[in-house]
């Protein structure tokens, strides 16, 4: 569905521009919060695991790091009225990098609010059909 | 909880920004703070389409769509 061209520029701005974070991986975020799928997420987890961490970092770190992560946004996406400061911090210990969650939650932030964008969209054609 | 990487201004306008803002109220609001970080990322462009829909409607008074805002932001459980 596509973008009036004010939403399309924030878009292809969080999703291209240079960050603290790869435009890739905000991409890979905002699909996820927008369509639920998370191919993309999968498509760059080195990327995500490997953001702002040491090389010497054992696998089971990195899982609970992306748990983290993953359930955080999760929350961003469907009920971000329930994050705590403990999340938030828990986040902040883990990943050793305030940009990277701030973007990464900026972009899920976008996908959610497209998701109800698109389904808005998606009533009003239907309620408009002869 | 307040990231520090939002609180901390990075130009010059931000800084005079933020400082008004402290000033006036005794801290910089939440949405500022978002909308400052990395303008070119984000924040310019967000704040354009807050422009477009909040103040520029068409079909509806800027007072509807503030109660519409209201109601959309009290189903999230935001303060508005």
């Amino acid at each position: 569905m596509s973008l009036p061209p004010e939403l399309q520029r924030a878009f292809d701005a969080l999703t291209s521009n240079h960050g603290a974070t790869e435009p890739a991986l905000r991409r890979g975020v905002l699909e996820f919060a927008r369509s639920g799928s998370d191919t993309l997420l999968h498509l760059h987890g080195p990327e995500l695991l490997s953001a702002g961490e040491s090389p010497d970092s054992g696998v089971r770190r990195n899982n609970l790091r992306e748990d983290t992560l993953r359930k955080f946004l999760d929350k961003v996406a469907d009920r971000p009225w329930t994050i705590t400061d403990e999340d938030v911090t828990r986040l902040c210990t883990q990943w050793h990098s305030e940009d990277l969650i701030f973007e990464l939650t900026l972009a899920c932030a976008l996908g959610a609010g497209l998701r109800r964008f698109d389904a808005g969209l998606r009533s009003l054609e239907k309620a408009e059909a002869p | 909880m307040r990231l520090s990487a939002l609180t901390q201004p990075h130009t010059l306008r931000q800084r005079l920004l933020f400082a008004v803002f402290r000033g006036l109220l005794g801290q910089v609001p939440g949405p500022v703070l978002a909308l400052s970080y990395r303008r070119e990322l984000g924040g310019k462009h967000l704040a354009r389409c807050y422009q477009q829909a909040l103040r520029q409607a068409k079909e509806w008074s800027v007072g509807e769509v503030e109660l519409f805002a209201v109601f959309v932001s009290s189903l999230n459980r935001c303060r508005f």
